[in-house]
């Protein structure tokens, strides 16, 4: 992507941090920004790039962020851009375009922890970007460090020397001043001709209320400034560059941002979708521009029905998705009947992380209480009339006998473990289906598998039973790959005789009795003792394969009357009424939310 | 009609499952807790004034300016013993002259329950006594943690009809290890012995008891909810075959026998609730309802008996929200056209509307060409799930 014959920008560094959760990438970042002048005391309340609350609860980065500090080292006045990445293989596309912006990467192990498995994907892409790695051991202040073990394990488990790793205390600021010198010095700089046509990288983009649609962008070849137009080599479509500039950590305008810089572009765009992540910005009047290689249009690729629980909430939840969606383009979004849950909309995420932080955004910051129902992928449906159809909702999955063949979309899986977890992982994958493509022994002790498996099947619950059986050590990264034909059938489920369209599920006809059986015993335990029996039958069509019975709870009536203390009474029956709240009712069946997912905790 | 109720917050020794306000450990100072009342009337005068003196704010029966009924309840008021109920009895006579004319009732402990006490009973004009049998069974009782033997119970129960009191039984089902034979005993044995009047709860533990710290150490187990529910049942048959009506939820009667203070909670009418942890309810003409609660805990209720620890008053909707679950305690039925002329901010469309899900359930029915709303048979067991869809 970057031109190594074109002039050296240095006075630039470009890097991000990859870490574990807890292993202090935000307190190391806020101490870096600190040592810079970017920070003062006073702002260090909250770690400063994670800004969204979801993100910070969950330890998680959701959006790329880029802050540029100033550094002055032996006289000369560097300019570190540190590109905060999403940590998470929902969004490796997202990952891999941050990677493209950065000449390297500070490896940050918890010297108390070691290396956790988590982090390992993603050292991997950095390694396959050809970042430079600079190993940095964290936490050395604690008793507990053992900074040579740990040095050791970076040396076994990644590959990388560790000998002249950096020894810092995030905490206490130890070790700080040797790390800025270590960026300057072993970080290459960018290489980019600012006098050649622009082209500019879109890392990331979101809606902001002041500023309209804010892109961060790395340049790498020619100058950005605001007045310029240019074009969108996706799309096609022009703009008017209304402002540059960079975080500084607050936003700050530049007269230009030139070859090599990272910083953020404004331009009259008006939908975070028109300036999509991977996309190349270039000059207007430039038609031979080529653009920077990688860019692919991000598809969801698991798909899930929301429904408010109150019908009546059905607008709010409407104006909350448009809302939402200006920031994260990534989510599609459409209107959906059900006949169980009512309308609603059908969203498409791009993996299961994803989708629970769109619903706890939905729930958190629109206060809405919503039911998801369980996700599932597309699948392409040849009809016995010759026709076609692509299906997102297995309720909408046609019976079977009317069609000739399913096809359903495989993922190429690669799947880092130590050794000794090996026996267990493979039946994992096995009993997803998974056909082993390749085993290989990166060290003596870490294996790479990569597998072919029906997304569907890693869709249900596979990456928590990943990280189970490895004790969190296996790491997980995929590729979409093709459509292939399965033997698949449709399981309904039927409570009290009426099937509940939002419980159905697409299933291998292999697996469709245990299924069928296991979601009746979880639904079992999920719904709630009702005033009569509640039957719960799994169905091929119309051929009953289990069921299960919820017994009539018997009675619900306290009798005290706490001489004559109706005000405690009253309150007992609202928190009754509050815990209703919560349940959907199915004809004459409350349903709680839980139970729509009953079928991703099936083993 | 109206009533009093005062809480006389002392106990011998603490119930296992009991969570109402009581104090243990030491003689009950009778005179420091007259001395509390006084001054909580005291200052609540101007409160009581005001309350006595309206007349006719939509009640249906406030032809009657005076407390038509007294509840003395606990705690255990029959450890006062007779001089105390005596001193206890002269107070209410001074302050509230007239007052249980309709009805007295004193709770009275089994172990208390003999000549003695009944005559001080009768001399400050008790004419009920609600006894706290619980069980007719030793291992029920022991269980439950009551000091009393069936013997004790029973003889408390005739020596009271004996006398000439009206009598109430208490029975506690759904204790682990009871069986319906249990249940149908101990209803022969009460009904045989002359109680009259049988309230029946099904044992619910409370969080702030010894119950369930008593599981941890496994001591006692937790009651079963389908296991209640037959138990229930068994005390349900019993006590209709023994020729008692089931004339609200937890209550039952001989003809004529009903307990005229209790059925004030569930039929909208007022009660001025004195003593620590006691609850007064005011109705007003637009049919709002004020609610006061007294503070718990004999020492903080002593040092300013007369400010509430809550105090609510209801707007007229939602007092008639309530007004719909309470009037429904009563089994024999809502009578609408009373309910309309306590809630006049409510018409009889709003009622349709409201119970609709809860008729259309089977849960409740109409009957007497609309002129009743009520449980419809078998369903009481239902109560609480009816009365917190009424809710919303």
């Amino acid at each position: 992507m970057v031109d190594p014959t074109a002039p050296e920008r240095p006075t630039i560094r470009s890097f991000c941090i990859i870490a574990h959760i807890d292993h202090g990438k935000s307190t190391l970042a806020d101490r870096l920004m600190e040592a810079t002048g970017l920070l003062t005391e006073r702002d260090k309340t909250a770690q400063y790039l994670d800004r969204m609350d979801i993100e910070r609860e969950r330890g998680i980065t959701i959006k790329a962020q880029a802050v540029r500090m100033s550094y002055k080292y032996d006289g000369v006045t560097y300019a570190l851009n540190l590109i905060d990445t999403p940590g998470h293989v929902d969004f490796g596309y997202e990952v891999s375009r941050s990677l493209a912006a950065c000449e390297g990467a500070l490896l940050v192990v918890d010297a108390t922890q070691g290396v956790e498995a988590q982090t390992l994907a993603n050292v991997y892409m950095a390694l396959d970007a050809n970042l430079e790695i600079i190993p940095v051991i964290n936490k050395i202040d604690l008793p507990s460090a053992d900074v040579e073990g740990v040095k050791k394990q970076i040396e076994e488990a990644v590959g990388l020397d560790a000998s002249d790793a950096l020894l810092v205390s995030a905490k206490t600021g130890l070790g700080v001043p040797d790390l800025l010198e270590a960026i300057i010095l072993r970080i290459p700089p960018p290489h980019g001709d600012v006098e050649r046509p622009v082209r500019a990288l879109i890392i990331d983009s979101w809606w902001d209320s002041y500023k309209g649609v804010i892109s961060m962008v790395r340049v790498f070849s020619g100058r950005l400034r605001a007045g310029d137009k240019i074009r969108m080599m996706a799309t096609g479509k022009g703009y008017d560059v209304i402002d540059v500039g960079a975080y500084a950590p607050e936003i700050t305008s530049m007269p230009e941002l030139s070859a090599g810089e990272v910083g953020y572009l404004v331009a009259n765009v008006k939908e975070v979708v028109d300036s999509k992540v991977g996309d190349t910005v270039a000059a207007a009047d430039d038609p031979k521009a080529e653009p920077l290689p990688g860019f692919k249009v991000v598809q969801p690729m698991v798909f899930a029905g929301v429904f408010p629980t109150d019908n009546a909430d059905y607008s709010e939840l409407r104006d909350a998705l448009a809302k939402l969606t200006l920031n994260d383009a990534s989510v599609t979004w459409e209107p959906e009947t059900s006949v169980a849950l009512g309308f609603g909309f059908r969203l498409g995420f791009l993996g299961l992380l994803h989708m629970e932080i769109i619903q706890e955004r939905l729930e958190r910051e629109y206060d809405l209480d919503i039911i998801t129902t369980a996700p599932s992928v597309k699948y392409n449906v040849y009809l016995k009339d010759g026709t076609e159809s692509v299906i997102d909702n297995p309720a909408k999955m046609p019976d079977i006998g009317d069609y000739e063949a399913i096809e359903e979309p495989m993922i190429t899986a690669r799947i880092q473990l130590p050794e000794e977890y090996l026996g267990a992982i493979i039946k994992l994958c096995q009993d997803r289906r998974g056909i082993q493509l390749d085993i290989k022994y990166q060290t003596s002790k870490r294996v790479q598998l990569t597998y072919e498996m029906p997304l569907a099947e890693v869709v249900f619950g596979f990456y928590d039973q990943l990280k189970s059986l490895s004790r969190g050590y296996a790491s997980l990264d995929y590729e979409q790959g093709e459509y292939r034909r399965a033997e698949l059938v449709r399981v309904d489920l039927l409570v009290n005789g009426e099937r509940v369209d939002a419980l159905s599920l697409i299933s291998h006809r292999d697996n469709a009795y245990n299924r069928g059986r296991d979601l009746c015993i979880k639904m079992k335990d999920e719904i709630p003792q009702q005033q009569f029996e509640v039957a719960i039958q799994a169905a091929i069509g119309s051929r009953v394969i289990a069921r299960t019975t919820v017994k009539a709870l018997r009675k619900n009536v306290l009798a005290k009357c706490y001489g004559g203390d109706i005000s405690r009474k009253r309150k007992l029956l609202e928190k009754q009424k509050r815990g209703k709240r919560r349940l959907k009712a199915v004809g004459n069946v409350e349903i709680p939310q839980g139970a729509f997912h009953a079928i991703l905790k099936l083993d | 009609m109206r009533g009093i109720y005062i809480h006389v917050p002392f106990c011998a020794r603490a119930c296992p499952y009991c969570d109402f306000d009581f104090q243990v450990g030491r003689a009950p100072d009778t005179e420091g807790f007259l001395a509390g009342l006084e001054r909580e009337v005291s200052g609540r005068a101007a409160e009581l004034a005001d309350w006595t003196g309206s007349e006719g704010h939509g009640d249906v029966d406030m032809s009657d300016a005076t407390w038509s009924t007294v509840y003395l309840g606990g705690g255990t008021p029959s450890l006062l013993g007779p001089t105390g109920l005596a001193s206890l009895g002269e107070w209410l006579a001074r302050r509230f002259p007239g007052a249980g004319t309709a009805e007295f009732t004193i709770e009275v402990n089994p172990e208390h329950g003999d000549e003695a006490l009944y005559a001080a009973v009768r001399a400050i004009g008790g004419t009920r006594v609600s006894l706290g049998t619980q069980s007719t069974e030793a291992e029920g009782l022991h269980t439950l943690g009551r000091v009393h033997s069936p013997a004790q119970a029973l003889a408390s129960i005739a020596a009271a009809a004996a006398v000439g009191l009206r009598v109430s039984a208490d029975l506690i089902v759904g204790w682990p290890g009871q069986t319906a034979a249990g249940v149908r005993a101990d209803v022969a044995r009460l009904t045989e012995a002359g109680a009259e009047h049988v309230s029946v709860y099904a044992l619910t533990i409370e969080a702030d008891t010894p119950w369930p710290t008593l599981v941890r150490r496994g001591k006692r187990r937790l009651p079963d909810s389908d296991h209640q529910a037959d138990m229930l049942a068994a005390a349900e048959e019993a006590l209709t075959g023994a020729g008692l009506q089931h004339y609200e939820v937890a209550s039952y009667a001989r003809a004529g026998a009903e307990a005229r203070h209790n059925l004030l909670y569930w039929t909208w009418q007022d009660y001025l609730g004195l003593g620590p942890s006691a609850h007064s309810a005011r109705y007003f003409a637009d049919g709002s309802v004020l609610r006061r609660g007294n503070v718990r805990g004999l020492p903080t209720w002593a040092k300013d008996p007369s400010t509430p620890a809550e105090a609510e008053r209801l707007t007229p909707e939602a007092a008639a929200i309530e007004g719909l679950w309470t009037g429904l305690r009563d089994l024999r039925g809502l009578d609408v056209a009373a309910y309309l002329r306590r809630f006049p901010a409510v018409t009889r469309e709003w009622i349709e509307h409201r119970t609709r899900r809860q008729v259309a359930r089977g849960n409740l029915e109409w009957s007497e060409a609309g002129r009743i709303l009520r449980i419809a048979p078998g369903r009481w067991y239902w109560h609480d799930a009816v009365a917190a869809d009424l809710l919303a």
